[in-house]
């Protein structure tokens, strides 16, 4: 294998290195994080945390590839939350609040959409200020309130299997992962994130790009809502305040770059899986929680140089 | 005084990658003389005079100074010593004052902490602008000015310091006839005063009216200086125009057919009632100076820029212009190489593969799933139809020459079923090798039936290729030539879109002699 093949493979695969990495060194460190004893941690991790960091990521993924942010994911989990929680409550029909869940999330993903697109602000501010409008909404809604009776049969619908959340994640990542490689859309979302008007001069409707991608993304939020009251059982006003920077620094971790035009579903994973690694590591390790966040930081900085380090090496090379 | 010289420039040469800018100029600027630079697009005026302002870095000669040798390191550098430039390209900053502009870097200040006194800085910059005679509040916004106006402010700025030689590069294209006296009066101050005015300037007749001396230049050489006063328009754009065709075009020109593009009364950002029409099978050229508004035109054909008014009918049918877009346009059949290859034509940090389809994706894929089959496909027999000089389909696009960078442009549009191809400075920065190439292309394109449009700053260019060759000056066409007439020389087209046609018209006897077929055939070779 030649230096530069061996360089760019090495590139390829460094993130899910660093995981394994991760994973090796606070299995040695601490006696608690992995092994027969400690399944139920690691099925924990796996089961219940990922796949809500990984459907966040997805979703603020598909934003950053049009180099922008979603800084409403949060607020807009409260509300479907919220709104799918009060139909669950009033009519007892899972289908109903699902179907409620939907309907809002893809108004929101419009709304931020049409804002962007026409209205033309930065998606920053767009999302910025809907995550006040969104959590407000839900406060108003339902005052200081929790719900927790959805009826007898919502939840055994998402929890009678462990792994229904595993497994319909990945039916959302693998769909995702193919709208963005092998549809024209997905080429479109590339090549506006890339240069918006070269975009436009080659023919793509650059405006419904905006619109469409923010319409999927409140589609899975939508989606996400529905399963996090049925892992939590309840909803309620507050939840969901650091998503957003969770799923921005899962995406960055991931290796998606904020210059837009780059970044998969892939990215999203992995990087969600390192966040993940690392929290659970070092409460294992014991680290005391100020010194936790700092350590996420760097960590964000850090995969953020190296990342721009290697495309370095990459132009270098090709 | 007159004659003392202030800045003495020898052998000065200048090259960016590919490109000779300025290439063995030699010459002198006396002590409070108005000297005027003017040439062609691209001769290198506006590189020479950034070498003088500290700029650009000289890459071979020597600058003196009043007899010492001059070496800026950057513009303050320049400003220090003495020199100043005025942009031609805007460089305020939009959300500060007028004031605030003016004195930045330099602003006056009071108290053991050097804190800005915003008193005495607007009072300075009242009485600046009031000796100049400009109507402009200090405490304006300068984002709430015209763009002449800020252009005075750019002015005000550069005499506000004291200068030995002050550069104006096209100072005048955006000001109104009051603001051009305005400017030669603050011109005449400044001379009186023993500074040295260094002019560039497209508008021949300012020239006349305030130059002392005038110095040609062409293809980055210095042609020749004269003095205002003894020398007559014609001669000096056959100075600038020098060269003659080169027979690298090999046009083989086809009887026109049905009519593929006309506009009735086109109006737009920078351009006003433009009737033209294009036929199929031919090359339509555009002339003009920059900023004449012949990419504007094209941009709003073409659906990237909105259309303020008029009529666009494409094959006989109107289009609705109210909800016009790229995307429309590409359907209907246009295709567009952008003036701006590496902003407009080209995702610069994709593939090659991933430029050339980006295009005829939607007509590939109707149902919307892509096969990378046919993208491999498409992207192999672009890249081998116009010989990208490349080892793979997968190599970035920024990686590759300007020449074979815009192959690949062209590359996206032929992958298309287009009917109408608009190549805005197709030639920009291209060498010569690609170059012939590309006029091949579009050749091959007429001759199988396509229309095409093509805009250049190269006057050569558009004599080799063109069938017919509109000019365009300050937004509206001020000519229409066709390869068959007499008139279709180099000095017409340039009288055109100096003076629309009024000053040389009569006075070119060379425009007479050369027939239309020394076109076709180009014998001579370029003298210059």
């Amino acid at each position: 294998m030649t230096n530069a093949k061996f360089r760019n493979l090495f590139m390829k695969y460094s993130r899910l290195l660093v995981m394994i990495l991760l994973v090796v060194f606070f299995a040695a460190a601490t006696k608690t994080f992995w092994g027969p004893d400690n399944w139920g941690n690691v099925s924990n991790i796996v089961l219940q945390q990922a796949p809500f960091t990984i459907l966040l990521a997805i979703c603020m993924t598909l934003v950053i590839v049009l180099k922008g942010f979603d800084l409403s994911i949060g607020s807009a989990v409260a509300l479907i939350s919220c709104v799918a929680g009060m139909v669950l409550n009033k009519t007892y029909n899972p289908w109903l609040a699902i179907l409620a869940a939907l309907i809002l999330g893809a108004v929101i993903g419009i709304a931020n959409g049409i804002l962007v697109a026409y209205v033309e602000v930065p998606t920053f501010i767009v999302t910025f200020s809907m995550q006040w409008i969104l959590r407000g909404i839900a406060m108003v809604l339902l005052g200081g309130k929790q719900i927790y009776d959805f009826g007898p049969t919502f939840r055994n619908i998402f929890t009678s299997s462990r792994y229904t959340f595993l497994i319909l994640m990945a039916v959302i990542a693998i769909l995702m992962a193919l709208l963005l490689s092998k549809t024209v859309f997905g080429r479109e979302v590339y090549a506006t994130g890339t240069n918006q008007d070269a975009a436009r001069m080659s023919g793509i409707r650059v405006k419904r790009v905006y619109i469409m991608a923010f319409l999927i993304n409140g589609l899975i939020i939508a989606f996400t809502s529905v399963l996090y009251i049925a892992n939590l059982g309840t909803a309620e006003p507050i939840i969901g305040e650091n998503f957003p920077m969770t799923a921005i620094a899962a995406t960055l971790v991931g290796g998606t770059a904020v210059s837009g035009g780059s970044g998969k579903v892939s990215n999203a994973v992995i990087g969600s899986l390192i966040m993940l690694v690392l929290t659970n590591g070092m409460i294992h390790l014991g680290v005391p929680s100020e010194w936790q966040q700092v350590m996420i930081g760097a960590i964000i900085v850090l995969s953020v140089v190296a990342e721009r380090g290697m495309q370095k090496i990459s132009v270098e090379t090709v | 005084m007159q004659n003392e010289i202030l800045l003495e420039m020898k052998n000065i040469r200048k090259e960016f990658p590919g490109v000779v800018a300025v290439n063995d100029v030699s010459m002198d600027i006396r002590k409070g003389e108005v000297h005027i630079i003017i040439g062609e697009n691209g001769a290198g005026k506006s590189t020479l005079v950034k070498m003088m302002a500290g700029l650009y870095k000289i890459d071979g000669g020597v600058m003196l100074l009043e007899g010492q040798e001059y070496k800026p390191a950057n513009v303050l550098d320049a400003q220090r010593q003495g020199v100043n430039i005025i942009h031609q390209e805007l460089s305020m900053m939009q959300n500060r004052t007028v004031a605030q502009n003016v004195f930045v870097g330099r602003e006056p200040v009071m108290g053991p902490l050097r804190m800005v006194d915003n008193k005495k800085m607007n009072r300075q910059c009242r009485e600046l602008l009031e000796g100049l005679g400009i109507d402009i509040k200090p405490t304006t916004m300068v984002k709430d000015l015209s763009i002449a106006q800020q252009q005075m402010v750019e002015v005000a700025k550069a005499i506000s310091t004291e200068n030995k030689l002050l550069i104006m590069d096209e100072p005048t294209s955006s000001l109104t006839q009051k603001e051009i006296d305005n400017l030669f009066r603050i011109t005449r101050q400044l001379k009186s005063q023993g500074t040295s005015i260094i002019y560039i300037s497209h508008r021949m007749q300012e020239l006349m009216e305030i130059g002392d001396r005038i110095t040609v230049m062409r293809d980055g050489c210095y042609v020749g200086t004269r003095d205002a006063d003894d020398i007559e328009m014609s001669e000096l754009i056959t100075m600038m125009v020098g060269r003659t065709i080169e027979n690298v075009y090999n046009r083989t020109y086809n009887e026109p057919g049905k009519e593929m593009l006309r506009t009735e009364k086109l109006t737009g950002l920078r351009f006003r009632n433009v009737d033209i029409h294009v036929c199929q099978g031919e090359i339509v050229g555009f002339a003009g100076l920059v900023g004449a508004g012949r990419t504007e035109l094209v941009k709003a054909i073409f659906g990237f820029d909105q259309a303020e008014g008029g009529k666009v009918f494409l094959e006989g049918k109107e289009i609705n212009l109210s909800n016009h877009s790229c995307n429309r346009a590409i359907q209907k059949g246009m295709a567009m190489i952008s003036e701006n290859r590496k902003t407009e034509g080209l995702f610069i940090n994709m593939s090659i593969k991933d430029n050339i389809v980006q295009a005829c994706m939607f007509d590939k894929f109707p149902n919307g799933i892509v096969k990378n089959d046919v993208i491999k496909e498409t992207a192999e027999q672009g890249v081998k139809e116009l010989k990208v000089a490349t080892t793979s389909i997968e190599k970035k696009v920024f990686n590759l020459s300007g020449g074979n960078q815009q192959k690949v442009v062209i590359a996206k549009w032929l992958a298309t079923n287009s009917k109408l191809f608009i190549f805005d400075e197709p030639t920009r920065g291209i060498d010569v090798g690609a170059k012939s190439e590309i006029y091949g292309i579009m050749n091959d394109l007429a001759k199988n039936g396509a229309a095409v449009i093509m805009i250049s700053s190269d006057l050569l260019e558009l004599l080799g290729l063109a069938d017919r060759v509109y000019v365009m000056k300050d937004g509206e066409i001020s000519g229409e030539v066709s390869h068959e007439e007499n008139v279709f020389t180099q000095e017409y087209i340039l009288s055109l879109g100096i003076e629309g046609g009024k000053a040389v018209e009569h006075k070119s006897p060379s425009a007479a002699e050369s027939g239309p077929k020394d076109c076709q055939k180009g014998g001579n070779h370029a003298a210059g």
